[in-house]
């Protein structure tokens, strides 16, 4: 259960007086819904400069700038309602235990972690109320003059509104958490139920560090208490987002002796870092994901792989590998393929005499190739942060995600063999498929396929529009198939919002948590080190590939991505690595850490899409680890045949 | 007594680009061998941040403004809006000149020409080095012999270089150097409007091997810079040392672009590109075809923008360069 919903289940309302607090929540609200419309215009808006371009060869001038502009104004309208509905990102292991069994603790702890995001949007807000005012008076413009120019003011304007609702949303949480720690106070239990000890070790850290903190410290040793405090209070679950902001606010206050530049920084980062074309397609790809999700499309691929597979040992097994590997190039997000593929595979595999632990394994597993076969909105984040074509890094991930696929089937095929107990299952004797219907089964999606992967590499539009398109050809499938009403079309959009905002929040705050790094010379000094100490390309990359699955196990694929990429891309190309292999390897990495304990986000999606008592989520880990094993030897493989990944290019 | 002067140099893009790599290899180094030169007990601690460690390309003005970096490059022709004067080059095409002459020109503008300066104070920064850059032509999928040839065809062009192709029945695509490689292998672009500098490091010859030599004019396209209030801090020899050193980055980074030009041109032409010069006659009425950009462009930008129009045209007279059309007059 999520903070907000537990306040509401055990107090019936917030601290605040109900009425302000039910305006206030309607204002939220109502700015996400705005948020969201407008995303869903941009969809429109580049699809038309596609066709303009392609079809009539005229330009839409500045569409690239508005969408910059637009996605930045349209997380600013969300942040406060993908708060209040729980989804800022945060490592759940301790503070869920917690706030259930030692709520005295958890509770304290969320109410110091939200007073931290409360300061944390304030200096947003704070830092950037005179730049709107400024711009507001000097009626300040962007664009290129004598081409296009827009006025920015409202821009400004709605970031500052933005940020000082998700202030107040922070400290409404505040109240609310603590006003669940004095209840808690009153019911407590005699014996040890406040959780003094979780409280104690936290203090005693915040004091060791502030106290550190405090002394006379080289830069490069700042950065690196910085580190040891962001995994401390990541444990502790905090908002990962929160987390960065935080540290690197103090950091750069730190390094540099001016809190006046950590207010900058803040501001600046906010209003430009997401200013970009790139970050302005991520809830196109991820709204793609959804709508496909409820066209059902993926269960007719998923019956004719049945079918085809009927007879393999293990069929139903590699039927939701091939299911999910067709379904992956066309969607691209690793979670819309695991919530599809639940309800779809899981139950027919039971029904079969699959044992549970594999039903829901193979799903778990298969659905990383969602994020590896392109579209991928991995490689798209990468491509953002390594400077390197979306297009190549696409083409790039075809082989390894055909080399994962196979390698998965293999596996599956050889625990049918030899561990028939492990797997279960029975014959299926499916006839029910005629090359004719499976091939009016598979129509959509490969309508779809080519409408994507045709629009890119046919140049009629670029890996990055892909996700317009991609999204709008959903759209079109899942109204022309009746899948889609108004509710649930909303549903999709505001889920969304909901998703795009947590993975642009942490782009931000890790943004600014990189800046305070760089500032402090650590990763120029780690650089140094790594390239003397004469580990070689090799004995680099299986140092960053333990890292990156260690940071598997507690945050997620973004995270990991954001906060190791800016230190790990320089150290590979003064060595000489192909940086779109050095993509491929590092995204196959990542996602590794979807389907390890404690955090794996894939398995929490299994779990939470089945909603099935009898199968828990250890089970689920337990049956996805076969393929955490064939994704560390596809990694190896990878790394040892760069050729994999760059024949293709 | 010594003192530790503590300064950060930064940029957007790696130091292997000619207008970062002189930052690295010599601005900073030679800051101390300076200091010891003139018999100064202090020294300079660096504090190096390349490649986009603290901001990136679209914000090279602000990250010097802010005091991210204390000394840094500022890319002028990503800012417009906000620098519209050290953009004059971006309106006035097919003015040929050597990097060389606008490095010159530019220097010239800097310190002669008020409204320069107040562009940098309003961005709390100090000027200290000119850069400019070599000749834009094209590079394309398909071979360029007359305007007929542009006609119906879509070339990477951004911001303001989109209007150079005004007229010839062509229209530009916005987005930045990573993406041309790709957009042209697939067709979304037939082309882009680039530096030689640019096209050999993106392999831009292997999707587009037509490279046609139209000299649209070099850009001036940003200046090595100081944050304001750190240049205040420091006394008045260390002012006069980044000055020098200034100097030294826009000859420098000049030497190294002029040099590469010719280099990669070799280069490319043996890797197979197909290298061919666009007709003189045709160039004419290409220019001539074209609205008057650069009359627009001053007339926006009052007295200020007729003075560096015309100081820019001016210098690259005296020095020999050819302005295809007198955008001055
Ligand atoms: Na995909
Ligand atoms: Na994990």
């Amino acid at each position: 259960m999520s903070a907000p919903e537990a306040l509401e289940s055990e107090q019936g309302g917030t601290s605040l007086p109900r009425r302000p607090a039910e305006i206030f929540h309607m204002i939220t609200s109502g700015m996400n819904s705005l948020g969201t419309f407008w995303v869903f215009c941009l969809m429109f808006l580049i699809c038309a400069e596609i066709t303009g371009r392609f079809a009539f060869n005229y330009a839409i001038r500045g569409v690239s700038e508005i969408i910059g502009y637009s996605i930045v104004t349209a997380v600013f309208l969300q942040f406060a309602s993908t708060l209040n509905a729980g989804r800022f990102t945060r490592a759940e292991l301790l503070i869920e235990w917690l706030e259930k069994r030692r709520p005295v603790a958890g509770y304290s702890f969320m109410a110091l972690f939200y007073l931290l995001g409360a300061a944390a949007f304030g200096f947003i807000t704070y830092g950037t109320y005179p730049k709107f005012i400024n711009a507001w008076l000097e009626n300040e413009i962007t664009g290129v003059p004598g081409d296009f120019t827009f006025i920015i003011w409202p821009f400004l304007g709605i970031i500052v509104l933005g940020a000082g609702v998700t202030a107040l949303e922070f400290i409404i949480q505040f109240f609310g958490a603590l006003r669940i720690t004095a209840d808690a106070w009153k019911k407590r239990d005699p014996s040890d139920r406040i959780g003094w000890p979780a409280m104690a070790v936290f203090v005693v850290f915040v004091a060791i560090a502030g106290w550190v903190g405090a002394g006379d410290l080289s830069n490069v040793q700042i950065g690196l208490l910085s580190i040891v405090c962001m995994l401390v209070f990541i444990y502790c679950g905090m908002h990962i987002g929160v987390a960065l902001l935080v540290l690197g606010f103090l950091g750069i206050w730190l390094i540099r002796g001016d809190p006046a530049l950590s207010i900058r920084v803040l501001s600046r980062a906010s209003t430009e870092y997401l200013n970009s074309y790139f970050f302005g397609v991520v809830p196109l790809f991820v709204l793609m994901g959804l709508l496909v999700a409820v066209s059902d499309v993926g269960k007719e691929t998923f019956e004719v792989a049945r079918w085809a597979l009927r007879r393999v040992k293990g069929g139903l097994g590699v039927a939701t590998v091939v299911a999910n590997a067709i379904f992956a190039s066309i969607t691209g997000s690793s979670i819309a393929s695991a919530a599809v593929f639940t309800k779809i595979a899981t139950p027919e595999m039971l029904r079969h005499g699959y044992t549970p632990r594999f039903s829901v394994g193979v799903v778990a597993g298969s659905s990383v190739l969602g994020m590896l076969i392109p579209p991928s909105l991995l490689l798209i984040i990468y491509g953002f942060l390594a400077e390197e074509s979306v297009g190549r890094l696409f083409l790039a991930a075809v082989i390894p995600g055909i080399i994962l696929a196979t390698a998965m089937s293999l596996g599956i095929v050889l625990m049918a063999i030899y561990m028939p107990k492990y797997i279960g299952g029975t014959e299926i004797h499916a006839e029910d498929e005629s090359i004719r219907s499976a091939a009016k089964k598979l129509f959509p999606i490969l309508l779809l396929v080519v409408l994507v992967l045709g629009g890119i590499y046919g140049g009629v539009f670029t890996p990055t529009e892909a996700g317009a398109a991609g999204a709008l050809g959903a759209l079109v499938i899942a109204l022309a198939r009746r899948k889609l009403t108004w509710s649930n079309l909303w549903t999709t959009v505001i889920e969304t919002g909901h998703v795009t905002v947590s993975i642009l929040f942490l782009i931000l705050a890790a943004r600014i948590y990189g800046q305070m790094l760089a500032m402090s010379n650590l990763p120029q000094q780690v650089s140094g080190f790594a390239a003397e100490a004469n580990l070689g390309l090799y004995g680099f990359m299986f140092a960053y590939i333990v890292l990156l699955v260690f940071l598997g196990t507690i945050l997620d694929s973004v995270s990991i991505m954001v906060i190791t990429l800016p230190l790990a891309i320089p150290v590979v190309a003064s060595m000489g690595g192909d940086l779109i292999w050095f993509g491929i390897v590092s995204v196959v990495s990542v996602e590794i850490g979807l389907l390890t304990p404690p955090l794996g986000i894939t398995v929490y999606v299994v779990k939470s899409t089945l909603d099935d008592a009898r199968v828990s989520l250890n089970d689920i880990f337990a049956g996805a680890f076969p393929f955490v094993i064939i994704m560390l030897l596809v990694v190896a493989l990878l790394v040892a045949f760069p050729q994999l990944s760059l024949v293709l290019l | 007594d010594a003192k530790v002067w503590k300064l950060t140099a930064a940029s957007s893009h790696p130091p292997i680009v000619p207008w970062v790599a002189v930052i690295k290899n010599h601005v900073v180094p030679q800051s101390n061998v300076r200091l010891k030169e003139i018999g100064s007990p202090d020294s300079i601690k660096w504090t190096q941040a390349y490649a986009g460690a603290l901001y990136n390309f679209n914000n090279t003005l602000e990250g010097v403004q802010d005091g991210l970096t204390d000394i840094g490059w500022v890319g002028t022709l990503w800012e417009p809006v906000k620098m519209p004067l050290h953009n004059v080059t971006f309106y006035a095409p097919f003015v040929s000149a050597t990097v060389h002459q606008l490095v010159e020109i530019q220097e010239h503008m800097e310190t002669t020409i008020p409204a320069m300066k107040k562009e940098w104070d309003k961005h709390n920064q100090v000027y200290l080095g000119a850069q400019a850059a070599d000749t834009y032509h094209i590079v394309s999928t398909f071979p360029i012999n007359s305007m007929a040839d542009l006609k119906g065809k879509k070339f990477m062009a951004p911001g303001a270089v989109a209007n150079w192709l005004k007229g010839t029945g062509a229209i530009g695509i916005n987005g930045g150097l990573p993406v041309y490689y790709n957009n042209m292998k697939t067709g979304v672009a037939d082309g882009a409007i680039i530096i030689t500098t640019g096209m050999l490091p993106f392999k831009l010859h292997e999707a587009a091997p037509y490279i046609t030599k139209v000299d649209m004019g070099g850009p001036i396209s940003g200046a090595l810079t100081m944050n304001k209030d750190s240049w205040k801090k420091l006394p008045a020899h260390m002012k006069i040392l980044f000055r020098d050193l200034g100097r030294d980055y826009a000859r420098m980074q000049s030497d190294i672009i002029a040099q590469k030009e010719a280099l990669f041109l070799k280069i490319m032409a043996k890797q197979g590109a197909k290298i061919s010069e666009f007709p003189a006659s045709e160039r004419k009425k290409w220019v001539n075809g074209l609205p008057d950009l650069a009359g627009n462009w001053a007339k926006a930008n009052g007295a200020a923008g007729k003075q560096v129009l015309s100081a820019f045209m001016e210098g690259v007279r005296k020095r020999g360069g050819k302005p295809s059309r007198d955008w001055d007059k």
